[in-house]
């Protein structure tokens, strides 16, 4: 049953993006894509009891073990959310001329395309095909970033495929590099295959795999916006189509994230966690230290959510970085979290960008006043983002904090609550300042569509049932995770 | 063919690549780049038939064979297709000067060299000088798309990166399997028909070089 | 079979090379006009240009001094003493060891500095121009063949060039190691440069925005002229010698007639691919700006340093 699954679950965003291509009207584009949503998340779930009761199960260069496990719920969850927010989101859109009507299947066939190759990425065992399906996930990607169409949205689809794809040909050499590793151990078949590699792994050559890991670090945390790599990350987060924005935010870094996490735990097997985790520590101290100066100065609202992305990113690298059980149970809690955080955070200001005609938060005044609950759910995924109790990021951010205290990492631990404290300040201020005031006259004065706002709610309810308790089940699924990572 | 003339042979053609790398890096006019990787291309086909051969190992053949049909014929044809249609001869100045920024290869080429010989036991694994010269390669091209400010000189660069991975992975002893190098090619096939599509479409919208737009910072 | 070269055949080789000289530029000089499709001048004609010129009197600059008038003598000198030293009809030492490769170099580079200072000594515009030009491109060039030099040498563990022939004995190109066919390819890069020829010099014009080295040699007349006509095309096969000494195998036949014959014949094979080479090149490339040389030298000089580097690591 469990083995079925592992093949049907990529076959269906497939098959819908086939789908897509065979009709033009927008009804029932976008009810293909809530309904084959849906099904996702419903495949997912029982997928995830039969893993539960019965472990890991693979199927050929496919694997699904409770670490993937996580990410695949992320990417189930937001890629449904993202369905139904598009749905009103389109229907502005449309209306006011961002999207044209004729292009409506490209766009669908597309992001269910782009969701078929991150599913691939999270359930992929073979090293191989992860680095095929990242590479996927940034053709289909680069061309929903620039499906606007005009010439900002060109340069930032253009900056990202060539940045993301050199980074995935680091990627691609650090995989090289430890399968020749892995090759001179145990030979030719399964030498490719992560599970497989992590029972030799201890027996490979160190100094190979060093280099290796290094190269992967760099390819991978290109994709997943690590600093200095980020370059693509802000540009291609403003340009591209919100909902796009919300799952390259949510889902796509995080896919890579795992990537990193697959060869850290091959990395520290064979050449010892202090190595892996004083690499993970540097690139997540200079990704927070870096994003932080450019959140302060920034005044387009979705590029300040992008290099906030370098920032949370950045605190996923250090909660691994630092290691140990509780660090890393933060740092996989800090990725849904922020996945469902971020990706509330999109919709909302997608809709308060399209409210307003402008990204320039001088421009976004008195949202509160025209579009109530809209405003609220901004001003809920700002706090949350800055790091408020009782939402759920604080919880990830004090567990990381406590992984770090535990392994005496003090100077990572001092910049860090520096860093997020100025952010914290920052980010409330901008967002105080949308939402409170007197509204601009160029504010629409429509009232609010109720499809975005069901995904919002949908969101903005896991991510206060996340902060205020963690449910038994999620809470064992995230402890066997991470038992996965640290062995 | 005995190992240790494979050993030569592949030496001998990864001082070849090293060379068509050179020649990417001095390419003044774009089309001459192009050709070099093409060339390029053709020498990494040539090491798998070579490696094939040592190996009896058939997936490299097919590996060679598909190299050659796609990266030494089909891609430049592509990019050459590209030059045709936008039309441009000109040269473009790079970011920094031609001279420097072979110094700067110059270097690179050492530290692989170093970095490798540092390894020791690596070389077991990896034929001959496949190692650093891969290495040497992929940071070169990396060097190719940070210098060059035009769109077809970046896609260059990504394509002689992408051969020297390439040509490490053919001299891992096993060979990497074949699925995942045809998948990998795929990639390559897709990302430079995206890549080429964007080009021609800045070009006729705004009739721009993509790789020369550079509103959006900070 | 690569004993010493004893001292008469090591003066027939550097009679030879004097003598062959204007013959490689001849036909070179023919192969470009049949590529361009045109008849040409016959294969001769340097010589005819040379006995002409030797006939004639000498005109002289009143601004020039004494010295000038023994600068193509000197010259002369120079280059055809650097032929001495580049094994011919057969591989191994000199009997009498009198230089290395590095002493040829020396020896072309001085001749390159008289020939200078002759272009500035009659205080001519275009024999400066001339002069600072070619001394603008001769420090790139030099180091670059000083290293292809030693990334053989360091295999061969000495810089004599017989030897260093002999020690790569008569294997073929299968044998090369990866350094030598960077080595190589920087040769290539160099060669017309060496020879004065596009994309570097352009030995057809006399127009002053193109030319180097002939500008240096416009204030020179008739058997002075001469001599430094002969001194560079002794140059050229000189430097054509020494690229097949460090990269074809001189092939080592014995000491009698017929071995010496058989070597003559494939040291002229050799010469004549490295001919057709360049008049390809001259053929089918436009003269570079002058500013854009250095940027052609310089992958001469990183394929040179990137061989030096293969063979060291």
């Amino acid at each position: 049953m469990a083995e079925t699954l592992l093949w049907i679950l990529p076959l269906v965003p497939t098959a819908t993006a086939l789908a897509m291509l065979t009709t033009r009207d927008r009804r029932i584009l976008s009810a293909i894509d809530v309904g084959s949503s849906a099904v996702l998340v419903a495949l997912t779930l029982a997928l995830a009891r039969e893993v539960e009761a019965g472990g890991p199960r693979s199927l050929g260069v496919l694997r699904v073990d409770d670490l993937g496990l996580v990410f695949l719920l992320l990417l189930v969850v937001l890629t449904l959310a993202v369905s139904i927010y598009t749905v009103g989101w389109l229907r502005q859109a449309v209306a006011v001329g961002n999207m044209n009507a004729g292009t409506l299947h490209f766009y669908f066939a597309l992001v269910h395309a782009f969701v078929a190759t991150m599913v691939v990425a999270v359930l992929a065992d073979n090293l191989g095909v992860l680095w095929i399906a990242m590479e996927g996930t940034t053709i289909t990607s680069a061309v929903l970033v620039g499906f606007h169409g005009h010439r900002y949205g060109l340069e930032a689809a253009w900056k990202y495929i060539i940045v993301t794809t050199i980074g995935i040909s680091f990627g691609l050499f650090g995989t090289v590099l430890v399968y020749a590793a892995a090759a001179a151990v145990q030979g030719g078949a399964g030498a490719m295959s992560w599970s497989a590699i992590m029972q030799v792994a201890p027996a490979l050559d160190p100094s190979i795999v060093r280099i290796g890991f290094i190269f992967v670090m760099i390819g991978y945390g290109t994709k997943a916006g690590l600093a200095p790599m980020h370059l693509w990350l802000p540009d291609a987060h403003s340009q591209a189509p919100t909902p796009v924005s919300a799952l390259l935010s949510g889902v796509l870094i995080k896919c890579a994230l795992l990537g990193i996490i697959r060869f850290q735990t091959i990395a520290a097997a064979a050449c010892g966690a202090a190595f892996t985790e004083e690499v993970l520590l540097v690139f997540g101290l200079i990704s927070i230290v870096v994003a932080t100066p450019f959140i302060l100065a920034q005044r387009d609202l979705k590029r300040l959510l992008g290099y906030h992305s370098v920032e949370h990113v950045g605190i996923v690298a250090l909660g691994l970085g630092f290691g140990g059980t509780v660090g890393t149970y933060g740092a996989l809690l800090h990725v849904v979290n922020h996945g469902i955080t971020k990706a509330l955070a999109f919709f909302a200001a997608g809709t308060a960008i399209a409210r307003y005609g402008s990204r320039d938060m001088r421009a976004i005044r008195g949202l509160l006043a025209v579009a109530p609950i809209g405003a609220t759910f901004l001003m809920l995924a700002a706090l949350s983002l800055a790091g408020m109790p009782p939402f759920s990021i604080f919880v990830s951010e004090i567990l990381v904090l406590r992984g770090g205290i535990g392994h005496a990492h003090w100077v990572a631990i001092g910049i860090f609550l520096a860093m997020v404290v100025v952010i914290f300040a920052g980010l409330l201020h901008h967002a105080g300042a949308m939402a409170f005031g007197r509204p601009s006259a160029a504010a629409g004065r429509e009232s609010e569509a109720w499809t975005p706002l069901l995904a919002m709610l949908l969101l903005a309810a896991i991510m206060v049932l996340l902060g205020i308790s963690i449910p038994a089940s999620v809470d064992g699924l995230f402890r066997r995770a991470t038992e996965v990572v640290v062995g | 063919m005995n190992a240790e003339s494979v050993y030569t042979i592949v030496d001998d053609l990864g001082a070849l690549l090293l060379f068509t790398m050179i020649l990417i890096i001095a390419a003044g006019q774009i089309y001459r780049a192009i050709y070099a990787v093409a060339a390029q291309s053709l020498l990494i086909a040539i090491a798998g038939g070579v490696l094939a051969m040592a190996t009896g190992n058939v997936d490299l053949w097919v590996i060679a064979g598909v190299t050659l049909g796609v990266k030494a014929i089909a891609l430049p044809w592509v990019l050459l297709w590209v030059v045709r249609r936008m039309n441009v001869r000109r040269e473009v100045e790079p970011v920094i000067p031609v001279a420097a920024t072979l110094a700067l290869a110059v270097m690179v080429v050492v530290m692989s060299f170093h970095l490798s010989t540092s390894l020791g036991p690596v070389r077991q694994a990896i034929t001959g000088n496949a190692l650093p010269v891969g290495i040497a390669l992929t940071l070169l091209g990396v060097l190719v798309m940070a210098t060059r400010k035009t769109a077809l000189h970046q896609m260059v660069g990504l394509f002689a990166s992408e051969n020297g991975i390439f040509f490490t992975a053919m001299a891992v002893t096993q060979g990497m399997p074949l699925i995942i190098e045809i998948g990998v090619i795929l990639d390559v096939i897709l990302a430079a028909l995206v890549m080429a599509i964007m080009v021609l479409r800045v070009r006729s919208t705004v009739d721009a070089d993509i790789a020369s737009l550079d509103r959006l910072r900070g | 079979m690569t004993g010493e070269r004893p001292l008469d055949l090591v003066l027939l080789e550097m009679a030879l090379l004097v003598l062959l000289g204007p013959l490689v530029t001849g036909t070179i000089q023919k192969l470009k006009a049949r590529l361009q499709c045109r008849q040409g001048a016959g294969v001769l004609q340097p010589y005819r240009d040379l006995a002409k010129l030797f006939r004639k009197g000498t005109v002289q600059a009143d601004t020039a001094s004494g010295f000038f008038r023994t600068i193509p003598v000197l010259v002369l000198a120079a280059t055809v003493a650097a032929g001495a030293l580049v094994p011919v009809v057969q591989a191994g030492p000199p009997a009498i060891p009198f230089g290395d490769a590095l002493l040829l170099l020396g020896l072309l580079a001085l001749a390159r500095f008289l020939t200078a200072i002759g272009a500035l000594d009659t205080g001519g515009a275009f024999g400066g121009m001339g002069a600072s030009r070619e001394m603008t491109i001769a420090p790139l060039v030099e180091p670059v063949l000083m290293m292809v030099v030693f990334s053989t040498a360091v295999a061969a563990g000495t810089t004599e060039l017989g030897a260093l022939a002999a020690h790569r004995g008569s294997s073929w190109i299968l044998d090369w190691h990866a350094a030598d066919f960077l080595g190589f390819a920087a040769m290539l890069v160099l060669l017309p440069s060496e020879t004065g020829r596009i994309p570097v010099d352009n030995p057809d014009t006399h127009l002053e925005l193109t030319m180097l080295h002939e500008g240096m040699l416009l204030e020179h007349s008739g058997p002075g002229l001469g001599c430094m006509l002969l001194a560079s095309h002794t140059r050229q096969i000189v430097t054509l010698g020494l690229v097949s000494a460090l990269f074809f195998p001189v092939a080592a036949y014995g000491t009698d007639v017929t071995g010496l014959l058989l070597g003559a014949a494939a040291f002229a094979a050799k010469i004549l691919v490295l001919a057709i080479y360049l008049a390809l090149v001259e053929s089918s490339y436009a003269k570079l700006r002058l500013f854009r040389v250095p940027q052609y030298l310089a992958i001469g000089f990183v394929c040179a340093l990137t061989a030096l580097a293969l063979r060291i690591l």
